[in-house]
């Protein structure tokens, strides 16, 4: 437990004094901030019809969020285990008296927490716009909140990808590419549902798309298929990226 | 020597690990697929948001987990639809409540040739509504039935579509999957022989072929019943409509249709003025009084020849109707209830459509002008529409159902030429009602709120600058000074 907590500070330690990780927050807050701005603009139109959740689904649920978490997941998790590796320093942390399963817990832990970082200074999106006072519906708490599950929820899985990619390779940008490749795949077949199927085809493409879970989280329903099918995908991959390092320690 | 012999078995030893891995992350796949099946079947849902505007009642989710057969569920809308998201999201909940519902959207757009294959089974006669089919049964809901919109504002721009104000997507989607339960008779006869109106005929004032395609939208069969030939009303028959005889039936027929009344039978009747059909002592055994004059209101006509009805009393026929406008009607006949018993046994009578204070029962059809004349004429409010209900409630045999009349002053409101307004759901309701399919299921309409910022240009321009730059550059600049610091 303790070497966890010495880990796990060498990783945040890693990813705060990284150049990349503030590129990432401000790339971040760049694009979340003009799909909020492109939401206020909707409701100054007041053309929209909008129910308390639906606002906080058009600020999280977007295009958006997916297209920061198609840069943002690869980017905090490629260097994580493949940079190590190259850099040789890997060997030294795999002889060091420590479980390869705390490591690699330690580093995505990490990640994960930077990811959760990412998401703070959206805050303020809410706030403004209980500042703003808009006329009609208020912004709905449990919507808010089971939004910002949801995110997370989803931010944990892409992000358990990345770490994995980021243990079968040495390369960074192979790293980052493959979770690039994972979160985009799964990102698209998010759309299966909205395109006619037989039905065991579409009920599974619903207990797997993501898109419909972001927006039903976001309006505030909190179902534990998604959240089941989230924590297991992340367990599994966890698992799997220390089976992946244990095997490569004796390469 | 020994030194090959260690690097082999070193091999040896990497290639079992290595497949070892291997075999341990296929297992983890297999437990992983286990659990997600698991996790699929075992849920609980919960809606965290204040406005639970999807949320299901409980009445809906009772419906749903008594399903004894599949229900399939297709939305037939185009893309950017107003009401898409709603009725795709509600529905959505409905499927996850139950495998024995399943949700499909076709858009008319993309794909004409769904659309074909759905018009030749099912009789749509409309765009933009929702089928819901369980078996060869089906109901057609139209968007008109769930989702209300602000009437027109006279000052808003022409091609502005009106503000809409209440989803009522679950009571009509419920309502629907409730009359697809059950294995009741769905076959309505129009009596024929009589001068009624056909539902075969396509003539504008004297045919009925749009109102029959409104009730086989229903989900309900329209058959023509020539009396003469059968001499009875059919085992199957849930219901009988006698649309506006222009002759005396012959007093078997009369006799037979009473008969059929009296074993809990389900009729619409309408009766056009100046017509004797010999109905009209009939109907007064069930408390409704057939006038023998023409329903006149100056307050509700524009011509003179039409009759607006609305606001409309209370009751299950007309209560939704509020939310359609006006319903025409013709020159109709007053039809009145003619006092209630107590006894549960006799007919109870009420009133569907009425004029104000100011109408009246015109006896002299001739009177150029029409105007109220205190000796002859009964004023207002007159009523020309009734529903009669002889319960089977307080009977001790539950399995004896109530008979349901309803009998109308006027046939030509269901012409094909008059089928406007709110009169063919007047008609549609009052045979839901007789056949006791449908009913109300008593849920509340959801509000749709509007969210408007009132926000200046410059106030927005400044916003951009924030959110956009401002904001994430703050972060930026962050970094820069932790790295700073780092570096000293």
């Amino acid at each position: 437990m303790r070497s966890f907590g010495v880990l796990l500070r060498r990783e945040l330690g890693a990813i705060f004094l990284s150049p990349m990780a503030w590129t990432a927050l401000t790339f971040f807050l760049a694009v979340m901030g003009t799909s909020f701005w492109m939401l206020l603009d909707l409701l100054s139109r007041g053309a929209e019809r909008t129910e308390g959740g639906e606002v906080i689904g058009q600020l999280l649920g977007s295009i958006f969020f997916w297209l920061a978490l198609l840069i943002v997941a690869p980017v905090i998790t490629m260097r994580t285990i493949a940079e190590e590796r190259r850099s040789g320093t890997f060997e030294m942390l795999m002889t060091a008296p420590v479980r390869d399963g705390t490591v690699v817990l330690a580093k995505y832990t990490a990640a994960l927490l930077f990811y959760a970082v990412l998401w703070l200074p959206t805050l303020i999106y809410p706030l403004t716009l209980r500042l703003l006072r808009p006329f009609g519906a208020p912004l709905d708490g449990g919507a808010l909140a089971a939004g910002y599950l949801g995110v997370m929820l989803i931010g944990a899985a892409a992000i358990a990808a990345g770490v994995f990619t980021s243990s079968i390779t040495r390369s960074q940008v192979t790293a980052a590419l493959g979770a690039f490749a994972i979160i985009c795949v799964f990102f698209l077949a998010g759309f299966l549902p909205y395109i006619p199927h037989g039905e065991t085809v579409a009920r599974t493409a619903h207990y797997a798309s993501g898109v419909s879970h972001l927006l039903d989280f976001a309006r505030g329903v909190v179902d534990t298929r998604p959240i089941a099918f989230y924590l297991i995908n992340t367990a599994w991959l966890l698992w799997a990226t220390v089976r992946m390092t244990e095997a490569r320690r004796w390469k | 020597m020994e030194m090959r012999e260690m690097r082999r078995a070193g091999r040896r030893r990497r290639r079992a690990l290595r497949w070892n891995a291997v075999a341990s992350l296929v297992l983890a796949a297999i437990l992983a697929g286990l659990l997600h099946y698991l996790a699929a079947r075992h849920y609980v849902r919960r809606d965290w948001s204040g406005v639970g505007f999807y949320r299901l009642s409980p009445k809906t989710t009772a419906l749903l987990d008594s399903l004894q057969e599949d229900i399939e569920a297709t939305i037939l809308l185009k893309g950017g639809h107003p009401d898409l998201n709603d009725v795709q999201t509600l529905l959505r909940e409905y499927q996850l409540r139950t495998p024995r519902f399943f949700v499909a959207r076709v858009d008319p757009d993309r794909s004409p040739a769904r659309v074909e294959a759905l018009a030749k089974r099912f009789p749509i006669t409309e765009p933009n509504v929702v089928i819901f089919a369980a078996g060869d049964r089906f109901r057609i809901v139209p968007e008109r039935e769930w989702i209300e919109l602000e009437p027109p504002d006279p000052d808003a721009p022409k091609n502005q579509a009106p503000r809409r104000r209440a989803f009522l997507g679950e009571a009509a989607f419920t309502a629907a999957i409730q009359s697809l339960t059950g294995e009741e008779p769905r076959v309505v006869y129009f009596l024929e022989g009589h001068g009624e109106k056909s539902i075969e005929s396509a003539e504008p004032g004297f045919g009925l072929s749009q109102l029959a395609r409104l009730i086989r939208q229903d989900g309900v069969e329209a058959r023509r019943l020539p009396l003469d030939e059968t001499r009875r009303i059919p085992d199957d028959a849930a219901a009988l409509v006698i649309a506006g005889p222009r002759r005396r039936l012959p007093q078997p027929a009369v006799d037979m249709i009473h008969d059929y009344l009296d074993h809990s039978g389900r009729v619409i009747v309408m009766l056009d003025s100046r017509t004797q059909t010999g109905l009209e002592d009939m109907l007064s055994r069930w408390g409704v009084r057939v006038g023998d004059d023409v329903v006149v209101d100056p307050t509700r006509t524009l011509t003179g020849q039409e009759l607006l009805v609305g606001p409309y009393p209370d009751h299950p026929i007309t209560s939704p109707l509020a939310r359609y406008g006006y319903s025409v009607f013709y020159q109709p006949r007053s039809i009145e209830p003619m006092g209630n018993g107590e006894a549960a046994d006799r007919p109870r009578a009420t009133s569907l459509a009425l004029t104000t204070a100011k109408g009246w029962a015109e006896r002299d059809f001739d009177a150029r002008p029409i105007r109220f004349d205190a000796d002859q004429d009964r004023p207002g409010p007159i009523a020309f529409a009734v529903a009669v209900e002889r319960g089977a409630a307080g009977t001790v045999d539950v399995r004896l159902r109530a008979t349901r009349l309803v009998v109308f002053g006027d046939s030509q409101f269901v012409a094909n030429r008059s089928l406007t307004g709110a009169n063919g759901d007047f008609f549609l309701n009052a045979l839901r009602w007789v056949m006791e399919r449908h009913e109300p299921m008593g849920l509340a309409p959801k509000s749709i709120a509007e969210v408007r910022l009132h926000l200046t240009r410059r106030q927005m321009q400044a916003l951009a600058a924030f959110f956009i730059i401002g904001w994430p550059s703050l972060f930026a600049l962050i970094g820069v000074g932790v790295r700073m610091r780092r570096r000293h």
